[in-house]
């Protein structure tokens, strides 16, 4: 099988900056998805099963902030890395106490994006590996002392809560 | 200069105006109230000297008609008391006489017996008049015709001023009379001692203007009878006015008819004299409101005068401050402006921020497109690497110009922190190095290396130093120039000097340049404020800023600012 793509989702209104930079990351192997706008990434989000997410803080309609917080909210393991203006260093910071991964000043260096990607997946792998060590203990729990419903009912569960 | 025309021209006009209102309304009531009281003390003064001859010629009257009255009634008695035989025996009349004188001192000269034709048939006196003829005088006729007589003042047989009075009774159906002399003497002293006033005195005329009383010179009997004959003054008792008299002075004359109006009692006196005391109270009250209104005047054109000064002095204070306070909304305005030129720069910034990006993104793609083989083998391959990086460099150069300009145009941050003043100096330079291209103007730097951090407000700080080196820009505009900036430890010390070779600066300016407000720039140029916030910051530090300049050869600042200055760190931020 291939080796799996990191799973992105970007979120800035410019879509000049969108498209130039999905074909820039798709050439070095990443599953790219991209929405303009807050409302629509939130639901694109829910249906795919996204690694990181690379948002804008400077948005018309549903701010970065804002999108940060439910996105967040929604999906605990998914790591989001924040795009500033100059000088934002104040949001930065208030972004991740919301939760965000890391930050970067807008324009950036590309391999810097790259760098930071790639850091933010590793989190997001270490993050599930010890969720699943965790998980398995629990199974094994599970099993030891359970119908057969209730580990189908469980197992259900855990897949549910790996989004 | 026209300031000056309007200010003479329109003050001197309100000047005058104000004493003139001034006077009005102070002269009119004065004038008006000493009229009308000198009106109603004159009248009542008038009444006065007229109430008081009146009342005199009426006493006077009275004592005359009451004498005339009395001698009448003696004679009367003695007619009546005795019979016409004994009357007209001589040595009876003679006792009689003696009698009467004895009662009665001198006042009858002699007594007669005078019969119908007229002849003195009996005489008791001092005068050998015994049988004299009185048959053609005025007198008999009177006596004739009346019960009781009183004559005029005649000279008659003996030559010497006397009046008569006769009693007429019948004996044996023929009239007779009985005649007694009035001592003339007697009856004019009742009249001529009357003293009225300083110069005033009396006498009596009879109807045709013959005195009565012993005449006195300065009076023309005969004019004045007709003056009373104008006035109707003889039908009435009493009658007061004023005329001149023949030598032209004015006089008041009281008249009084005695005798039943066959004589007029006049009491006569100089208005001068009757009128005096009233004259003087008037020329002193005349005397008071002239020296009341020199005052008033005096007054009103001092007071005025020093009003109008307070008020013009006033106008220039307003309009002074009238100019203070258009300069301070001009500074607040472009403050305002500034601020919001601030807030558009910083807007500016962030947007070109976005499409510098993607540009950089999209050279950085082409870069990325060049790696694969086709292209590889291009022979422009080169020139489109070196067309990419060109790309790249420029649009960090974009990225550094926006950040640059992002945080200059930040709200003042006066958070103090370390910072260091080489860099501080050399983003400054970058950033004015466009505008001093413009002014023809070289900026150089020798800044010693190495120098240890201050602690200061960087957004401050960067104010001082762009506005000495856009000030130094500004004074060499039309020359050009070099800018020097130099930065060195002096003890505890940075100093850091902002040295031009421009026009510099006169000396009467040198001690004012720091002033807020002061500026030799033409107006809308600038504001003045500069320089005193500079000094205001500066040393709000700790420092201290000094200029040195000479005319023609250029200006130095020298900033001096201390290291390390932790008492200066605000509590609340560390």
């Amino acid at each position: 099988m291939d080796k799996e793509k990191i799973k992105l989702l970007m979120v800035d209104d410019e879509r000049d900056f969108l498209n130039s930079l999905t074909k820039r990351l798709g050439k070095r192997d990443f599953d790219i998805t991209t929405s303009t706008e807050g409302n629509l990434a939130i639901k694109i989000a829910k249906k795919g099963r996204f690694d990181v997410a690379i948002l804008d803080m400077k948005m018309p309609g549903m701010n970065g902030m804002e999108l940060l917080r439910i996105l967040k909210q929604k999906h605990k393991y998914l790591e989001i890395v924040i795009l500033t203006g100059y000088g934002g260093v104040d949001s930065a910071v208030e972004a991740m106490d919301k939760g965000a991964y890391s930050y970067l000043e807008k324009p950036f260096d590309f391999e810097k994006l790259l760098e930071v990607i790639k850091k933010a997946y590793g989190a997001r792998l270490k993050k599930k590996f010890e969720y699943d060590k965790k998980r398995k203990k629990e199974i094994e729990m599970l099993i030891m002392g359970s119908s057969p419903i209730g580990i189908l009912r469980s197992l259900i569960k855990i897949d549910d809560d790996i989004q | 200069m026209d300031k000056e025309k309007l200010k003479t021209g329109y003050y001197r006009s309100l000047l005058r105006n104000v004493v003139i209102t001034i006077l009005f309304t102070a002269m009119i009531p004065t004038v008006a109230v000493s009229v009308f009281i000198l009106n109603e003390f004159q009248s009542s003064y008038q009444k006065k000297v007229y109430d008081h001859l009146e009342l005199l010629a009426r006493k006077h009257k009275k004592s005359i008609d009451m004498f005339l009255e009395e001698k009448l009634m003696d004679i009367r008695l003695l007619a009546n008391a005795n019979r016409f035989e004994e009357l007209s025996n001589t040595a009876m009349l003679n006792q009689k006489f003696v009698e009467l004188q004895r009662a009665f001192e001198r006042t009858f000269v002699d007594i007669g017996v005078v019969d119908h034709e007229g002849r003195q048939i009996a005489y008791a006196g001092p005068y050998d008049l015994f049988g004299a003829k009185y048959s053609d005088t005025d007198w008999f006729k009177g006596a004739m015709t009346n019960p009781y007589f009183i004559s005029d003042v005649f000279k008659g047989l003996r030559g010497a001023p006397h009046f008569i009075i006769t009693v007429r009774h019948k004996h044996q159906g023929k009239p007779w009379i009985l005649r007694a002399t009035i001592d003339f003497g007697e009856f004019n002293n009742l009249v001529e001692y009357l003293r009225i006033g300083e110069s005033g005195f009396a006498f009596i005329l009879n109807k045709n203007g013959d005195f009565q009383t012993k005449p006195v010179s300065d009076v023309d009997p005969d004019r004045l009878i007709k003056l009373i004959k104008i006035d109707n003054a003889l039908d009435r008792p009493n009658t007061i006015f004023r005329q001149k008299n023949h030598e032209g002075k004015e006089v008041l004359y009281a008249t009084t008819s005695l005798k039943n109006g066959e004589w007029i009692m006049v009491l006569q006196q100089n208005i001068d004299d009757a009128f005096g005391e009233f004259k003087n109270t008037q020329k002193i009250a005349f005397l008071i409101i002239l020296a009341g209104t020199l005052g008033i005047i005096a007054t009103a054109l001092i007071l005025s005068q020093r009003l109008i000064r307070r008020i013009s002095l006033a106008d220039e204070e307003k309009q002074t401050a009238d100019e203070e306070k258009e300069m301070m909304s001009q500074q607040v305005i472009e403050t305002g402006k500034l601020a919001s030129i601030g807030e558009l720069a910083s807007g500016i910034a962030h947007e070109i921020n976005n499409p510098v990006a993607i540009m950089i993104e999209e050279a950085g793609w082409i870069e990325d497109l060049m790696e694969e083989e086709e292209f590889k083998q291009s022979e422009n391959l080169e020139e489109i690497d070196r067309a990419l990086k060109q790309i790249n460099t420029q649009g960090k150069r974009c990225k550094e110009i926006t950040h640059k300009l992002l945080s200059f145009a930040r709200k003042t941050d006066s958070r103090i922190a370390e910072i260091s003043i080489n860099d501080l100096l050399e983003e400054i330079v970058y950033l004015s190095s466009q505008r001093a291209k413009y002014g023809n103007t070289e900026i150089r730097t020798q800044l010693e290396e190495n120098l240890p951090p201050v602690f200061a407000s960087e957004t401050e700080m960067q104010q001082v130093f762009m506005n000495m080196i856009n000030n130094a820009i500004d004074a060499m505009e039309k020359t050009g120039g070099i800018i020097t900036l130099t930065s060195k430890r002096v003890g505890d010390n940075i100093l850091v000097t902002v040295a031009d070779n421009g026009p510099g600066i006169a000396d009467a300016n040198l001690s004012r340049i720091f002033d807020p407000f002061y500026t030799t720039k033409p107006v809308g140029k600038g504001t003045g404020l500069g320089l005193s916030i500079c000094y205001g910051i500066v040393k709000k530090i700790g420092g201290d800023i000094q200029v040195h300049s000479v005319k023609g050869e250029g200006t130095t600042f020298e900033i001096q600012i201390p290291q390390n200055t932790e008492a200066e760190v605000p509590e609340e931020k560390r």
